[in-house]
C-alpha cells in the first residue's frame, strides 16, 4: 500500500505533467508576432508610452517627431496637454499646450542649432512656431493673398516643410488644397496644387516634407491621401512625378536615411474601416515592407496594398527613431497612446 | 531527490513559460475582414463569390445562415452561390483570430424592371456607373469609391417603369453602410405609384439603418407595396446624420446599388 506522501508526489508529478502540453501550447502562441517584410520587420509593444490618461490625456494622436537629444514629442488635439514629450524608454518627460483644438500637423526644425517646433491648427486656421517648451515665436494665418483664403476657413494647414533656408511649405490638407510658401518671416512667396484631379492637383493634400537625400537637388513630397498618392514637385512648385499607391490612403511622408515612411490611415479593399497600416519605400520609390498589410497583384499589373492583420486602428503618422524602431501615433483610436514597433 | 530535481525544472518551466512578453503575439492579433461580393445578386448556378484582396495564405470560412452549413475553402477555390440567402463570410488562419464576419445577401431573381432613371439634375458627384448600376443585378463593389453606387445627400428622384402594369409585393433598396464616410442609409422616401389607367397613388416611409459607425456592407432595405403599378416615382430626401455622428446635423450621403421588384 502506498503512503499518503507517496501519492501526493505522485500525483503532484502527473498533474505537473499534464500541464506540459498547455504550457507548450502558451510559449508557441506567447512568442512575438513579427510583421513587416525583408529588412523592415518589427516586434510590437503596445504598452509603450501608455500613461495615466486621467492625468495626460490624449484624443487623436496625431504626429510625433524625435528631437537631438532623443526625446520624442507627440502632438495630439487634446487641450489639456497639446503635447506630451516621452523619454526613449516611454516615460513621460514633460507635457504643455492647451490652445491647439485642431493641432495636427508636428514638424521639427534646426534653426542655426536650436531646434523649433511647427504646430498646425485646422480648427484656428493657423500654423505656430513654437519652442521645444511652448513658446510662441511666430504665427502664420491665412494668406490673404489668395481669393480661396478671404474666408479664413477655407485654410485648414495639415502639415508643413521648413526649407533649409527657414522658409515654409504649408499643406492646407481640409482645405482649399493649396500648397502655400512662405518666406521665414512669414510672407506669402508662392502657391500651387488645389482642389482637383490634376496631376498637379490634391484630393486631400495632407502630409509634406522635404527630400534631400542623395545629394540631389531638394524636392518637396506630398501626399495626396484620397488619391492614394505621393506627388514630388520642385521648390518651386512645379509638378514632377506621381508616386501611385493603391490601396493605401497615405498621411505624411517621413524621410528616415535613405527610405520614406508612411502611416496609411485605411485601405480599401478590406471590410473593416480601421483598416490601416505602415508603408516603407526605399530610395528608388519601391515598396519595401508594409507591417500589417499584404499586396495583391491586379489584372492591370499594379499592387494594391491592403490591410491584413487589424494591428492599427487609423495610423496617422510614423516616427522613426535613430535604432530604427517605429512610433505610431493614431487617429480616432479610443484616446490611446501611439504604438512602439521595436525593429529586429 | 530526483522528484525534488524534477520539481525544480518544473517551476522555472512554468515561470519562464507564464512570463508574458510584453510584445503582441499572433493570437491576440485578429485577421481583417475580407472585402467579398458576388458576380450577381441573384441566386444562380454562374454566381460566384469573389474576394479579390484575400491574403493567400488566409482561407475563407462561409456559413449559409438558413442551411447551417459552413465550409472552409482555399483563397483561389472558386465558390459558387447557388442557393438564395444569407452568406456570412470570414477570414481564417491558424495562430490569428478569426476576423470579423461580413455578410452577403444573395436573393431569388425579382420582377423585370424595364428602365430605371435618374430624374434629378444635375447629377451627383458620385455617378460614375449611371443608373444603369440600379438595376444591372450585380453587387456594388463594398467601396463607395466604386462605380456601381449612385450616391447623393441631396434631394433626389427616381423613375421605375415597368413593362405594363404589375402587381408589387415589395420594393428592395440596395444601400451602402458606411457611416465613417458620412454615407448613412438615413432618408424619408415618397412613392408615387402609377398605374395603367393613370390613376396615381403615394406612399411614404421613412428608413434608417443602424450599426457599428465602424463597420460598412450592404444593406437592403424593403419597402412593403402590395399594390399594382405601371410606374413607380421613388422621391429620396436624406435626412440629417444621427446625433452620435459626428456629422450630426449635416445631411447623411445615400448610395444606392439595386431597386429589385417582388
Amino acid at each position: 500500500m502506498r503512503s499518503r506522501r507517496e501519492f501526493l508526489n505522485t500525483s503532484m508529478v502527473l498533474g505537473a505533467s499534464a500541464l506540459i502540453p498547455n504550457l507548450f501550447w502558451q510559449c508557441e502562441h506567447s512568442e512575438a508576432l513579427i510583421i513587416g517584410h525583408g529588412d523592415f520587420k518589427y516586434k510590437i509593444d503596445p504598452q509603450w508610452g501608455v500613461l495615466n490618461a486621467s492625468k495626460t490625456p490624449v484624443k487623436d494622436c496625431h504626429e510625433m517627431v524625435q528631437t537631438k537629444n532623443g526625446d520624442l514629442y507627440l502632438l495630439t488635439n487634446h487641450t489639456q496637454n497639446n503635447i506630451l514629450v516621452y523619454t526613449l524608454d516611454g516615460k513621460l518627460k514633460k507635457s504643455w499646450g492647451t490652445q491647439f483644438p485642431g493641432a495636427h500637423g508636428l514638424t521639427l526644425f534646426d534653426e542655426n542649432g536650436t531646434e523649433v517646433l511647427w504646430i498646425t491648427d485646422y480648427e484656428r486656421n493657423q500654423i505656430f512656431k513654437t519652442s521645444l517648451d511652448g513658446e510662441i515665436l511666430m504665427t502664420i494665418d491665412a494668406p490673404q493673398d489668395i481669393d480661396t483664403y478671404k474666408d479664413k476657413k477655407n485654410f485648414k494647414p495639415t502639415e508643413t516643410a521648413i526649407a533649409p533656408d527657414g522658409s515654409i511649405y504649408i499643406a492646407d490638407g481640409y482645405g482649399a488644397q493649396w500648397i502655400t510658401h512662405f518666406d521665414s518671416k512669414g510672407h506669402l512667396v508662392n502657391f500651387f496644387g488645389g482642389y482637383g484631379t490634376g496631376k498637379d492637383q490634391f484630393q486631400n493634400a495632407h502630409g509634406i516634407c522635404l527630400d534631400q537625400r542623395f545629394g540631389k537637388t531638394p524636392t518637396l513630397l506630398i501626399t495626396a491621401r484620397e488619391q492614394q498618392a505621393v506627388k514630388r514637385f520642385s521648390l518651386e512648385g512645379t509638378h514632377l512625378n506621381t508616386i501611385s499607391l493603391p490601396g493605401a490612403n497615405i498621411c505624411r511622408p517621413v524621410i528616415h536615411n535613405d527610405n520614406c515612411y508612411f502611416s496609411v490611415l485605411k485601405s480599401s479593399g478590406v471590410g473593416n474601416e480601421d483598416s490601416g497600416f505602415v508603408l516603407i519605400m526605399n530610395e528608388n520609390d519601391e515598396v519595401v515592407s508594409c507591417p500589417g498589410a499584404t499586396f495583391t497583384n491586379t489584372p492591370n499589373g499594379e499592387k494594391q496594398y491592403h490591410q491584413s492583420l487589424r494591428v492599427f486602428k487609423y495610423p496617422h503618422d510614423v516616427c522613426i527613431d535613430k535604432d530604427e524602431n517605429v512610433y505610431v501615433p493614431q487617429w480616432n483610436s479610443g484616446n490611446t497612446y501611439p504604438i512602439k514597433l521595436e525593429r529586429v | 531527490m530526483k522528484k525534488v530535481v524534477l520539481f525544480i525544472f518544473l517551476g522555472f518551466f512554468c515561470v519562464a513559460c507564464k512570463q508574458k512578453s510584453k510584445y503582441i503575439h499572433a493570437g491576440a492579433v485578429q485577421l481583417s475582414t475580407p472585402s467579398v461580393n458576388s458576380s450577381s445578386i441573384f441566386a444562380t448556378e454562374k454566381n460566384y463569390l469573389e474576394a479579390p484582396y484575400l491574403n493567400p495564405s488566409h482561407q475563407l470560412e462561409i456559413i449559409h445562415k438558413e442551411s447551417k452549413t459552413k465550409k472552409i475553402y482555399e483563397s483561389q477555390e472558386k465558390i459558387s452561390l447557388s442557393q438564395t440567402g444569407t452568406y456570412q463570410i470570414r477570414s481564417v488562419a491558424s495562430s490569428f483570430k478569426a476576423s470579423e464576419p461580413i455578410e452577403l445577401k444573395v436573393l431569388p431573381p425579382g420582377k423585370k424592371i424595364a428602365s430605371v432613371i435618374w430624374d434629378s439634375n444635375p447629377k451627383p458627384k458620385y455617378f460614375k456607373g449611371g443608373d444603369k448600376v440600379l438595376n444591372d443585378g450585380k453587387n456594388a463593389e463594398i467601396s463607395f469609391h466604386s462605380n456601381g453606387w449612385a450616391g447623393s445627400n441631396e434631394f433626389f428622384r427616381l423613375a421605375l417603369k415597368m413593362d405594363g402594369e404589375m402587381k408589387i409585393d415589395s420594393l428592395l433598396i440596395g444601400t451602402l453602410f458606411n457611416p465613417s464616410a458620412w454615407i448613412y442609409p438615413t432618408a424619408s422616401i415618397k412613392l408615387i405609384i402609377e398605374k395603367a389607367n393613370g390613376d396615381l397613388l403615394e406612399k411614404k416611409f421613412e428608413i434608417k439603418v443602424a450599426g457599428d459607425m465602424n463597420e460598412q456592407w450592404h444593406e437592403y432595405v424593403t419597402l412593403n407595396l402590395n399594390e399594382s403599378a405601371e410606374r413607380i416615382q421613388m422621391e429620396i430626401l436624406p435626412n440629417e446624420l444621427p446625433e452620435q455622428h459626428p456629422g450630426a446635423g449635416t445631411p447623411s450621403w445615400i448610395f444606392l446599388d439595386e431597386l429589385i421588384i417582388y
